[in-house]
This record gives structure tokens, C-alpha cells and sequence, in this order.
């Protein structure tokens, strides 16, 4: 029952606080809980089909397959939280200035809503398929009771949400004009850790073959598979040992998604600017 | 530094994300949010990657012979493999279990599902000389072991 509680706690977590920062990144959008409520659907029946076809799945691609898949949906996670910053960043300022109109608020949630249903999606189907696996091979081996397995996974369960739903009311208590800067980091922050690991999985999976390489090692000091290192490994990216590729991917999803947000910003419709007299 | 996505394929879908967020993602975004909407949601995404990319994908030739390994009743055998150091290499790693094992350690960097009754290869890169402990994650009481690289 504790690992099952372990394990399903874990994994929960690190789908969680994905889901925690998009939560907050849409606070006030309205509809948002169909989409997130969607995003976390799909990732689940997602994740069920993934350990269904775990085998298939990974004999595919020369025995590659697993990881080319891990590698694509990261990828698409970390342009669509990209999409979603940049969209912001050109038309939130604005909402934001116009004191949320509401036609304004509708048209943002539908336009960026679906690309975060899609990163819950990635992230709930990527730790739910490993906690199906883990419970699916408990109860194959009859070990433990299936009481005490759903016990513990509900536990499990239980406690990631509540550390998650710290997570979200924590970022709420941002004022309100500082609650996007803030999501806008985190999310910047969460998409180049996703791409360093994306990045990652295409070395492990054979596609990658330069800059291997380990720059340092701070496994001393924080390690990765501990709690601690996990929540930053889910947040930031943090990574006990980065290697060159990893690490240049990071930097590049930081820097092209800052770049991407000041020219987008720059370019987005300014109508209460337009509306000034003096201009 | 965006070359460097480039670099593995030109059908690959994930540089196309890296354009930017104006034409190319918008895209694929509706597209992928009308396929979530659908009946068997992620299959669809999952099937429509994988199609794409495909022809531009070919994991690199492997340097030496996989070092064969076999998890049986959730225990590595052998539970110290030995690497060239500096040099990378290619566990085979056999489950001879009915239910799936992930391989999973952080110092080797490596996270790979073994389903049951099935075989994987976990791939190492160039290590420095150590002790990398792993584990299987799903039954993380008995089934462990290092790699050990000289």
C-alpha cells in the first residue's frame, strides 16, 4: 500500500503542478475548468492506451519508439505553452489595460485555452501512464490486496492534489498585475525544462549523438531523484547533471520565447493606445 | 542554436514549432484541439506524430555489442554491469517478467519501460569512470543494481 501510495503521490505531483500553473495562468478566463477538465481527460485515456500498447509502442522506430514518442509530445507541449505566452504577451497587456472587457476575456480563453488543454494533456498522460503500468502490475501479481491498493492509490492520489492545489492558491495570492509576469516566468521556465528533457529522450533514443557530454554535477547537493530535485525537475527543468544539448536547448527555448514575446508584444493590436488624443 | 532542432530530419514535426507562434502553431493547434475533441482523442495525436515523422527518423548505428541483461521475479541479472568508461554503450535489457518495468536512474539519465514477457535496449551515453546506481522503478525493493564504468 505505501508504494502504491508513493508512486501515484509522485507522479500526481509532477501532472499537478503543471496543472496548477495553467490554472493560474487562466484565472478568471472563463470555461477554463471544461478545457483543463478536458486536457486532464484526454491525458488519462491517453495514458491507459499508452501502457495498453507499451510493447508496440516501443518496438517501434529500430526499438526507438518510446522515446521519439516521449520526445514529440514534449515538443508539442513546449510550443503550445510557447503559443500560449506569445499570445498573451501580444493581447493580455491590452486586455489588461482595458480593465478585461469582457468580449476581450472570451475570445483570449477560447484562443489559448485548447493549447493548455493539450500541455495537461502531455503531462497527465505522461505520469498516468506510469502509474497504470505500476498499479496494473501490482494487481496482475496479486501481492498486495486490491483494497489496499486503491487505498493507497487514493491516498496517493488525495495528497498530490492537495500539493498541487498549494501550488495554485499559492500563485492566486499574487496581486493580480503581477499574476501574469509571474505565470508568463514559470511558464517559460517549464517549457525549456521540457524541452532539455525532450531533448534528452532523443539522445537516450539514439537520434542525438553530440554534445553528450556532462557540463557539471550537482547531485550532491540536490539530487534529481529526491523530492525536492523532482519538484524542481517538474518546474524549472532542474537537471542533477545537464549535458551540452540539454542545456543548449534550454537557453534556446528561454531566449526564442522572450524574443518571440517582445516582437509579438510590439506587434499586437494597441487600441487604447490608437484611442489617445495626443498620439 | 535553432539549427540544432533542425538537425535531426527535415520532416520532423517539433522544429516547426520553434518558427514561432504566428502561422505554423496556430495551426497546429487547432488541428490538434479538433482531433482532441474527437472520439479516441490521443490515439489520433499520437498516430498523426508518429506518421510524420517517420520517414526522417533512424536511431544512430550501434558502437558494440548491447551488454544483455534480464529482469526476472523483478531483479536485474546481472546487478552490476560493466561499461567501457568515456565510450558509449547499449544495455539489452530482457524482462522476463509478465508485468512492465520501467529502468529508471537519474545518474545514467535514463527512463525506459520494459513491457512484460518483451526486451528494450537502454542506451548509455559516454560515461566517466563511477558507480551509476539504477533501479526499476515499479519494483524499487528488489530490482537494482550499477553500472559500473572503467
Amino acid at each position: 500500500m505505501l508504494s502504491a501510495l508513493l508512486i501515484v503521490f509522485r507522479e500526481v505531483i509532477e501532472a499537478g503542478l503543471i496543472v496548477g500553473i495553467v490554472l493560474a495562468a487562466t484565472a478568471g478566463v472563463p470555461r477554463r475548468s471544461t478545457f483543463v477538465a478536458l486536457g486532464v481527460l484526454g491525458g488519462v485515456v491517453g495514458a491507459c492506451l499508452v501502457a495498453l500498447f507499451a510493447g508496440e509502442l516501443a518496438s517501434l522506430f529500430q526499438g526507438s519508439g518510446q522515446e521519439l514518442f516521449n520526445a514529440s509530445i514534449l515538443f508539442l507541449a513546449v510550443a503550445m505553452l510557447t503559443w500560449h505566452n506569445v499570445w498573451m504577451a501580444s493581447h493580455g497587456r491590452d486586455m489588461a489595460r482595458e480593465l478585461k472587457a469582457a468580449g476581450h476575456e472570451v475570445i483570449s480563453g477560447k484562443r489559448t485555452l485548447a493549447a493548455l488543454s493539450i500541455v495537461v494533456g502531455v503531462a497527465v498522460l505522461r505520469e498516468g501512464s506510469e502509474v497504470v503500468l505500476f498499479l496494473y502490475g501490482i494487481v496482475a501479481q496479486g501481492g498486495t490486496s486490491h483494497a489496499a491498493l486503491a487505498a493507497g492509490g487514493a491516498l496517493g492520489l488525495a495528497a498530490g492534489a492537495a500539493v498541487s492545489a498549494l501550488m495554485y492558491f499559492g500563485l492566486l495570492t499574487i496581486p493580480a498585475h503581477r499574476l501574469f509576469t509571474v505565470t508568463s516566468g514559470l511558464i517559460t521556465l517549464l517549457a525549456a525544462g521540457m524541452a532539455a528533457q525532450a531533448v534528452l529522450f532523443l539522445q537516450n533514443g539514439g537520434y542525438i549523438n553530440a554534445l553528450t557530454d556532462t557540463l557539471w554535477n550537482t547531485s550532491w547537493l540536490l539530487p534529481e531523484d529526491g523530492i525536492a530535485g523532482r519538484l524542481l525537475h517538474t518546474l524549472v527543468g532542474y537537471s542533477e547533471a545537464p549535458n551540452g544539448a540539454q542545456l543548449i536547448a534550454y537557453l534556446a527555448t528561454i531566449a526564442l520565447m522572450i524574443v518571440l514575446m517582445r516582437t509579438m508584444g510590439k506587434t499586437g493590436p494597441r487600441p487604447v493606445r490608437a484611442a489617445q488624443p495626443a498620439e | 542554436m535553432r539549427t540544432y532542432f533542425l538537425s535531426h530530419g527535415p520532416g520532423a514535426d517539433a522544429p516547426l514549432y520553434f518558427k514561432g507562434a504566428s502561422g505554423a502553431t496556430r495551426k497546429t493547434a487547432s488541428r490538434s484541439y479538433a482531433a482532441a475533441t474527437h472520439s479516441g482523442p490521443m490515439l489520433r495525436l499520437i498516430a498523426a506524430l508518429l506518421v510524420t515523422a517517420a520517414p526522417a527518423f533512424a536511431p544512430a548505428a550501434l558502437a558494440d555489442a548491447p551488454i544483455a541483461v534480464t529482469l526476472q521475479n523483478h531483479k536485474f541479472f546481472p546487478a552490476e554491469i560493466h561499461v567501457k568508461a568515456n565510450a558509449p554503450s547499449v544495455i539489452a535489457l530482457t524482462n522476463k517478467d509478465a508485468t512492465a518495468e520501467e529502468f529508471d536512474s537519474a545518474a545514467l539519465k535514463v527512463e525506459k519501460v520494459v513491457a512484460g514477457n518483451s526486451s528494450g535496449n537502454v542506451r548509455l551515453r559516454a560515461l566517466a569512470p563511477g558507480k551509476y546506481p539504477f533501479m526499476g522503478e515499479y519494483h524499487s525493493a528488489t530490482a537494482e543494481g550499477f553500472v559500473i564504468a572503467k
